[in-house]
């Protein structure tokens, strides 16, 4: 009740203002009078009277003033009286203003892009229905262990996508390259996504003879389908096998990325077995059960995974996923970039840290020529918080201006950012300035004029007081702000260090990493992806022929003095893992054959690429027909046969009837030198292998 | 008569909450009403009176109106509400007790400590 009348006085007060202002008048001027008339009965003359009864009274206008502030109606007004003062004194300085307000702009500049970013990424919610019930598994499955947990797990319900495939969309013209996304048939529907046409997959749709369906994304359906709504039911030819196109996804929907043209549904066949248990490692998404919680599907998945071992019908290493957890599906999404961009905030902090400290020393070397400004004002009955209110209001409306050009530079940084920014780095796209980043940016320039104006203002109210006291304390007062001013220096200083140190890490790590013997010699190479046709290659005379025929045709370009295929480029893409039987190293019985990395290349590829042979030779055109062979990296070499040769030893892939004979390793590491997979092999190494 | 005494910090409030609790003034009024309560012992600077009735008035202990006064002229006039009644309640008991404290404390002999 106390609260409202006194905003109701407040509003009236400050909206009536005149007629609050006449109502105190008039109620003086009676009081004056009444008294005056009181004394004038006590036999005085009325002139007489009347300035006695002023005199008594005091100062009507000290009492206004106190009259006005008791009803609260006093800060505005001295609010926009001091912003009038500070705008009119900062326009008298022009170089100042310029240098604070650019320094500044720089400052909150660079803070509001980068908090745009970790806004966008780290904060807001994931645009999908009850984000907070969607987890993600931290752990890549393939086919097989993905069903078994689809059909095992309690807690949640689990859906695995595979993005990146590539896809050659025909019968329409000019063939076109499509990134599409493999997607288990609930996968669309847990997201709790809805098509803008159409529907999404439904269950069941991810087992074989059910699964030739296809739902394209906005963009795709505009550029290829002219935004036709009849191409709902219709058929299309994607890798030589025709699609029923059964929903079209709104513009908005971006998983698990951008790149996704189409998603297609996984191809769930328990009889290929490869494909089956080998093929695609996926990442696992998944949507609490009502009830469940995260704590709860995390013990699940390590029971899970504790027996899925025993269902591949291959032994699989111990390390494999032996980490696994559940995690919320934002944290899972963000978990690489998020250290990334906290840093960089920390870093733009010390930058915004370096300007306040610069402002304030500039404030610092003005206040200096102020002071007599400051001493007229404490001599006609300033107080000190009224001195330091007003040059407070002075160092916001300055860092006000600044951050209202930083604003701008912000939306230019932000543009520039996100086209620097790897295209991978997740929910890129969410990203955008809104009223969140326009709040954060009003309060930090706020904030930021507090930082930089308060220890000016405060010492220079001091330094007026003194100096109108004549206390003799001037010297005091300018050591004061001598210590000040060099405490703000080495502030700067030191934090202007942390970024130079940090920089220079980063130089030095981005140094090592392009001097790095890659083992290979990237000069003068050119590199093409093919990739034809799934159902073109069933026929194995046919692909090889296709192959030959690509290789003879690029051989004759002018210039071209080599020519090869390889399954994988070094230092890019995936490559297929395969467990080995390993010649000397049988292993004992319940445990796994090590894993290795495993590319497939034309005899060429390692003149081509430059790598060297440490012993023993290539291969030759005629490996395809004779005894199969294998050329295995350095590592290998020296992890399974130290100090021996191991040219002429034997592996095996398992599953193959016949042992491969090792041929040569290559110089050095070509290729992977670092796993991007979750949980790395048990040895990261390349094995090549003749075709 | 005695020299008059000057306003103890922050009683003005009191006195103020008191006078107009026995029934609306102006004022003016408020101020002829504790010097006569007080028979002229306290001395009240005229000019300090108007921004502790707007104060009070803004926290919702007293409000005003304007009306006539004794002599045909239009004066603001201050009454009590319910919350600064509850206010002047709990105000002076608090008052009572710290004055019955420090007279205890100021009249204790040496031989009672």
């Amino acid at each position: 009740m106390t609260l409202w009348s006194r905003i109701r006085s407040w509003l009236s007060a400050t909206l009536r203002r005149s007629r609050m202002e006449r109502d105190m008048d008039a109620e003086l001027r009676f009081h004056v009078e009444a008294y005056a008339e009181d004394l004038v009965r006590g036999g005085i003359t009325r002139e007489e009277a009347m300035r006695r009864a002023r005199l008594e009274f005091g100062g009507i206008e000290r009492v206004k003033e106190e009259g006005r502030e008791a009803r609260g109606v006093t800060f505005f007004e001295t609010l926009v009286q001091d912003l009038r003062y500070g705008a009119r004194g900062l326009r008298k300085s022009p170089a100042f203003t310029a240098v604070a307000v650019l320094t500044l702009a720089l400052g909150v500049g660079a803070n509001t892009a980068i908090f745009s970013l970790v806004d966008g990424i780290l904060l807001v919610p994931l645009p999908y229905a009850n984000p907070e019930q969607l987890v993600s598994v931290t752990g890549t499955y393939p086919r097989g262990a993905f069903v078994a947990m689809r059909e095992q797990m309690q807690t949640i319900d689990v859906a695995a996508y595979f993005e990146g495939h590539e896809f050659t969309l025909t019968g329409r013209g000019e063939p076109v390259r499509l990134t599409g996304t493999l997607v288990s048939a609930e996968l669309l529907s847990i997201l709790g996504a809805r098509p803008e046409l159409g529907r999404t997959f439904e269950r069941g749709e991810d087992i074989p003879g059910r699964d030739n369906h296809v739902i394209l994304s906005h963009a795709l359906w505009q550029q290829s389908f002219g935004s036709d709504s009849a191409i709902i039911g219709r058929s299309i030819e994607i890798e030589g096998v025709s699609r029923q196109v059964v929903g079209v996804m709104p513009a908005d929907f971006r998983f698990p990325s951008t790149k996704t043209q189409i998603w297609i549904p996984l191809h769930n066949d328990p009889r290929s077995v490869f494909e089956y248990w080998a093929g695609d490692f996926m990442p696992v998404i998944g949507r609490l059960r009502p009830g469940a919680t995260l704590q709860q599907a995390h013990s699940e998945i390590r029971i899970f995974q504790s027996h899925v071992f025993a269902l591949f019908p291959w032994p699989m290493p111990a390390s494999w996923n032996a980490n696994v957890s559940v995690a919320q599906l934002q944290n899972g999404m963000v978990a690489d970039v998020r250290a990334r961009l906290l840093m960089l905030l920390g870093a733009v902090t010390l930058v915004l840290l370096i300007a306040c400290a610069n402002v304030a020393n500039l404030t610092l070397s003005r206040a200096a020529t102020r002071e007599k400004e400051v001493g007229i004002r404490v001599a006609l009955g300033a107080g000190r918080w009224r001195i330091v209110r007003q040059l407070l209001t002075e160092s916001v409306l300055l860092a006000s201006v600044g951050g209202l050009l930083g604003l701008i530079l912000a939306t230019k940084g932000l543009s520039l950012l996100k086209a620097l920014l790897p295209a991978d780095t997740p929910r890129l796209m969410d990203v955008h300035m809104d009223w969140r980043v326009l709040g954060f940016t009003g309060g930090l320039a706020i904030l930021t004029g507090f930082i930089f104006g308060l220890a000016p203002a405060l010492h220079s109210s001091r330094a007026a007081l003194t100096e109108s006291l004549k206390s003799g304390a001037r010297g005091a007062a300018i050591s004061v702000s001598q210590r000040l001013r060099s405490g703000l220096v080495v502030a700067e200083v030191s934090f202007a260090v942390l970024l130079v140190i940090a920089a220079g890490l980063l130089i030095r790590s981005f140094w090592g990493l392009s001097h790095v013997n890659p083992g290979f010699r990237p000069e003068h190479i050119l590199t093409a992806r093919i990739t034809p046709n799934e159902s073109f290659c069933n026929e194995a005379t046919r692909c090889i022929a296709f192959y030959r025929n690509l290789l003879d045709q690029v051989q004759a370009y002018p210039g071209t003095t080599g020519v090869a295929l390889v399954n994988t480029l070094p230092l890019g893409g995936r490559v297929s893992k395969r467990s080995l039987d390993v010649e000397d190293h049988d292993v004992p019985a319940g445990e796994n054959s090590p894993l290795f990395w495993l590319n497939v290349a034309t005899p060429e590829y390692f003149r081509v690429m430059g790598i060297l042979f440490l012993s023993g030779r290539g291969f030759t055109d005629s490996e395809a027909s004779g005894t199969p062979v294998a050329v295995i990296t350095a590592e290998t070499a020296r992890r399974f046969w130290p100090n021996q040769n191991a040219v002429g030893k034997h592996v095996r892939l398992l599953g193959d009837k016949s042992w491969r004979t090792n041929e040569t390793p290559p110089n050095g590491s070509a290729a992977q030198p670092t796993c991007r997979t979750v949980t790395p092999p048990p040895w990261k190494t390349d094995e090549y292998l003749g075709k | 008569m005695d020299k008059q005494l000057d306003l103890l910090q922050g009683t003005l409030d009191m006195l103020i909450l008191k006078a107009v609790s026995l029934g609306p003034l102006h004022g003016y009024g408020i101020l002829l009403r504790i010097q006569q309560i007080s028979k002229d012992r306290l001395e009240i600077q005229q000019g300090s009176l108007y921004p502790a009735l707007y104060r009070l008035e803004h926290q919702g202990w007293i409000a005003s109106e304007w009306g006539e006064s004794e002599n045909k002229r239009k004066a603001k006039y201050y009454r009590l509400t319910a919350a600064g009644k509850r206010r002047f309640q709990t105000e002076a008991e608090k008052w009572n007790r710290m004055t019955d404290v420090i007279a205890g404390i100021l009249g204790t002999k040496p031989e009672e400590v």
